[in-house]
Protein backbone atom coordinates (compact mmCIF):
# COMPACT_ATOMS: atom_id res chain seq x y z
CA UNK A 1 0.00 0.00 0.00
CA UNK A 2 1.39 3.35 -1.05
CA UNK A 3 0.94 6.50 0.98
CA UNK A 4 1.77 10.17 0.75
CA UNK A 5 1.72 10.84 4.47
CA UNK A 6 5.08 12.62 4.40
CA UNK A 7 3.97 15.12 1.75
CA UNK A 8 0.65 15.81 3.49
CA UNK A 9 2.33 16.15 6.88
CA UNK A 10 4.84 18.63 5.52
CA UNK A 11 2.08 20.53 3.70
CA UNK A 12 0.33 20.91 7.06
CA UNK A 13 3.55 22.18 8.67
CA UNK A 14 3.81 19.26 11.05
CA UNK A 15 6.89 17.38 12.20
CA UNK A 16 6.88 13.61 12.73
CA UNK A 17 6.98 14.22 16.48
CA UNK A 18 4.05 16.66 16.51
CA UNK A 19 1.92 14.43 14.27
CA UNK A 20 2.73 11.45 16.51
CA UNK A 21 1.63 13.44 19.57
CA UNK A 22 -1.61 14.48 17.88
CA UNK A 23 -2.61 10.89 17.08
CA UNK A 24 -1.17 9.42 20.32
CA UNK A 25 1.47 7.14 18.80
CA UNK A 26 5.27 7.09 18.88
CA UNK A 27 7.45 8.88 16.33
CA UNK A 28 8.71 5.47 15.21
CA UNK A 29 5.18 4.58 14.15
CA UNK A 30 4.92 7.67 11.93
CA UNK A 31 8.37 6.94 10.45
CA UNK A 32 7.39 3.32 9.76
CA UNK A 33 4.15 4.37 8.05
CA UNK A 34 5.93 7.00 5.94
CA UNK A 35 8.58 4.47 4.87
CA UNK A 36 5.79 1.96 4.12
CA UNK A 37 7.11 -0.65 6.55
CA UNK A 38 3.85 -0.59 8.44
CA UNK A 39 0.22 -0.28 7.37
CA UNK A 40 -1.83 1.38 10.13
CA UNK A 41 -5.17 0.14 11.44
CA UNK A 42 -8.40 1.82 10.33
CA UNK A 43 -8.77 3.92 13.53
CA UNK A 44 -5.23 5.30 13.17
CA UNK A 45 -5.72 5.95 9.44
CA UNK A 46 -8.93 7.86 10.25
CA UNK A 47 -7.17 9.88 12.96
CA UNK A 48 -4.37 10.78 10.53
CA UNK A 49 -6.92 11.84 7.91
CA UNK A 50 -8.74 14.02 10.42
CA UNK A 51 -5.56 15.73 11.63
CA UNK A 52 -4.34 16.27 8.05
CA UNK A 53 -7.81 17.54 7.04
CA UNK A 54 -8.19 15.06 4.22
CA UNK A 55 -9.75 11.69 3.38
CA UNK A 56 -8.14 8.33 4.14
CA UNK A 57 -8.11 7.43 0.44
CA UNK A 58 -6.11 10.61 -0.26
CA UNK A 59 -3.39 9.39 2.10
CA UNK A 60 -3.36 5.68 1.30
CA UNK A 61 -3.60 4.06 -2.13
CA UNK A 62 -3.99 0.38 -2.87
CA UNK A 63 -1.44 -1.27 -5.16
CA UNK A 64 -1.98 -4.24 -7.47
CA UNK A 65 -0.22 -6.58 -5.05
CA UNK A 66 -2.67 -5.64 -2.28
CA UNK A 67 -5.44 -7.43 -4.18
CA UNK A 68 -3.61 -10.78 -4.17
CA UNK B 1 -6.04 -7.90 19.47
CA UNK B 2 -5.05 -6.04 22.62
CA UNK B 3 -2.14 -7.60 24.51
CA UNK B 4 -2.27 -7.52 28.29
CA UNK B 5 1.17 -6.46 29.44
CA UNK B 6 2.92 -5.47 32.64
CA UNK B 7 3.46 -1.75 33.35
CA UNK B 8 6.60 -0.08 31.99
CA UNK B 9 8.30 0.06 35.43
CA UNK B 10 8.76 -3.73 35.27
CA UNK B 11 11.60 -3.05 32.78
CA UNK B 12 13.44 -1.23 35.60
CA UNK B 13 12.63 -4.06 38.02
CA UNK B 14 14.14 -6.60 35.60
CA UNK B 15 17.32 -4.53 35.25
CA UNK B 16 17.56 -4.24 39.05
CA UNK B 17 17.21 -8.05 39.35
CA UNK B 18 20.03 -8.56 36.80
CA UNK B 19 22.27 -6.08 38.66
CA UNK B 20 21.52 -7.82 41.97
CA UNK B 21 22.36 -11.22 40.44
CA UNK B 22 25.67 -9.90 39.08
CA UNK B 23 26.52 -8.24 42.41
CA UNK B 24 25.56 -11.41 44.28
CA UNK B 25 27.75 -13.58 42.03
CA UNK B 26 30.74 -11.24 42.37
CA UNK B 27 30.24 -11.10 46.16
CA UNK B 28 30.01 -14.89 46.44
CA UNK B 29 33.09 -15.35 44.26
CA UNK B 30 35.13 -12.94 46.42
CA UNK B 31 33.86 -14.11 49.81
CA UNK B 32 34.04 -17.88 49.32
CA UNK B 33 35.19 -19.36 45.99
CA UNK B 34 34.53 -22.91 47.25
CA UNK B 35 30.83 -22.38 47.94
CA UNK B 36 28.69 -25.30 46.65
CA UNK B 37 26.85 -24.55 43.42
CA UNK B 38 23.77 -26.55 44.42
CA UNK B 39 22.05 -23.55 45.95
CA UNK B 40 23.40 -20.64 43.89
CA UNK B 41 22.84 -21.99 40.36
CA UNK B 42 19.04 -22.54 40.59
CA UNK B 43 18.60 -19.17 42.33
CA UNK B 44 20.57 -17.35 39.61
CA UNK B 45 18.72 -19.20 36.83
CA UNK B 46 15.28 -18.44 38.28
CA UNK B 47 16.24 -14.79 38.81
CA UNK B 48 17.49 -14.43 35.22
CA UNK B 49 14.36 -16.05 33.74
CA UNK B 50 12.15 -13.86 35.93
CA UNK B 51 14.08 -10.73 34.89
CA UNK B 52 13.83 -11.74 31.22
CA UNK B 53 10.11 -12.41 31.57
CA UNK B 54 9.49 -9.01 33.20
CA UNK B 55 11.54 -7.30 30.49
CA UNK B 56 9.77 -8.85 27.50
CA UNK B 57 6.28 -8.75 29.01
CA UNK B 58 6.35 -5.09 30.09
CA UNK B 59 5.10 -2.17 28.03
CA UNK B 60 7.33 0.25 26.17
CA UNK B 61 7.07 3.94 27.14
CA UNK B 62 4.65 4.42 24.23
CA UNK B 63 2.91 1.14 23.56
CA UNK B 64 1.02 1.78 20.34
CA UNK B 65 -0.24 -0.46 17.54
CA UNK B 66 3.10 -0.47 15.68
CA UNK B 67 4.97 -1.62 18.80
CA UNK B 68 2.33 -4.30 19.37
CA UNK B 69 2.73 -5.61 15.83
CA UNK B 70 6.53 -5.65 16.29
CA UNK B 71 6.00 -7.44 19.60
CA UNK B 72 3.79 -10.13 18.04
CA UNK B 73 6.23 -10.63 15.14
CA UNK B 74 9.11 -10.99 17.60
CA UNK B 75 7.16 -13.48 19.75
CA UNK B 76 6.49 -15.56 16.62
CA UNK B 77 10.16 -15.45 15.56
CA UNK B 78 11.35 -16.33 19.08
CA UNK B 79 8.90 -19.24 19.26
CA UNK B 80 10.06 -20.54 15.86
CA UNK B 81 13.64 -20.20 17.07
CA UNK B 82 12.77 -22.26 20.16
CA UNK B 83 11.37 -25.07 17.98
CA UNK B 84 14.35 -24.95 15.57
CA UNK B 85 16.75 -24.99 18.51
CA UNK B 86 15.01 -28.07 19.92
CA UNK B 87 14.96 -29.85 16.53
CA UNK B 88 18.67 -29.18 15.94
CA UNK B 89 19.55 -30.43 19.41
CA UNK B 90 17.29 -33.47 19.22
CA UNK B 91 18.52 -34.51 15.77
CA UNK B 92 22.15 -34.22 16.92
CA UNK B 93 23.06 -32.22 13.79
CA UNK B 94 25.35 -29.93 15.73
CA UNK B 95 26.23 -32.39 18.48
CA UNK B 96 29.90 -31.38 18.26
CA UNK B 97 28.94 -27.91 19.59
CA UNK B 98 27.56 -29.12 22.92
CA UNK B 99 28.61 -32.00 25.09
CA UNK B 100 25.35 -32.45 26.96
CA UNK B 101 21.68 -31.73 26.24
CA UNK B 102 20.75 -28.11 26.84
CA UNK B 103 18.61 -27.58 29.90
CA UNK B 104 15.15 -26.00 29.88
CA UNK B 105 16.85 -22.89 31.26
CA UNK B 106 19.07 -22.61 28.18
CA UNK B 107 16.12 -23.04 25.79
CA UNK B 108 14.05 -20.40 27.56
CA UNK B 109 16.93 -17.99 28.10
CA UNK B 110 18.04 -18.23 24.45
CA UNK B 111 14.46 -17.59 23.32
CA UNK B 112 14.19 -14.52 25.56
CA UNK B 113 17.48 -13.17 24.17
CA UNK B 114 16.34 -13.90 20.62
CA UNK B 115 13.04 -12.13 21.25
CA UNK B 116 14.79 -9.02 22.64
CA UNK B 117 17.24 -9.02 19.71
CA UNK B 118 14.49 -9.19 17.08
CA UNK B 119 12.18 -6.77 18.90
CA UNK B 120 14.76 -3.97 18.81
CA UNK B 121 15.87 -4.81 15.26
CA UNK B 122 12.28 -4.49 14.07
CA UNK B 123 11.45 -1.51 16.27
CA UNK B 124 14.32 0.57 14.95
CA UNK B 125 13.86 -0.85 11.45
CA UNK B 126 17.41 -2.23 11.28
CA UNK B 127 15.91 -5.01 9.20
CA UNK B 128 13.19 -4.06 6.74
CA UNK B 129 10.67 -6.72 7.63
CA UNK B 130 7.21 -5.39 6.90
CA UNK B 131 5.00 -5.60 9.97
CA UNK B 132 1.28 -5.76 9.59
CA UNK B 133 -1.23 -5.38 12.35
CA UNK B 134 -2.38 -8.74 13.67
CA UNK B 135 -6.03 -8.31 14.50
Amino acid sequence: MKNNLKELREANGLTQESLANLVFVSRQTIISIEKEYYVPTTPLALKLAEILKTKVEDIFTLEKKDWK
Amino acid sequence: MKLRLLPNYFKKISLIIILLVITFLIFMKISDPNIPKGFITPLVKVSLILAGYFFIMSKEKIEDEFIQSVRLTSYAIAFSFLIIQYLITESQILSFLHKDDPSAFRYIFNSILFYIFFFYLLKYRVIKLKCEKQS
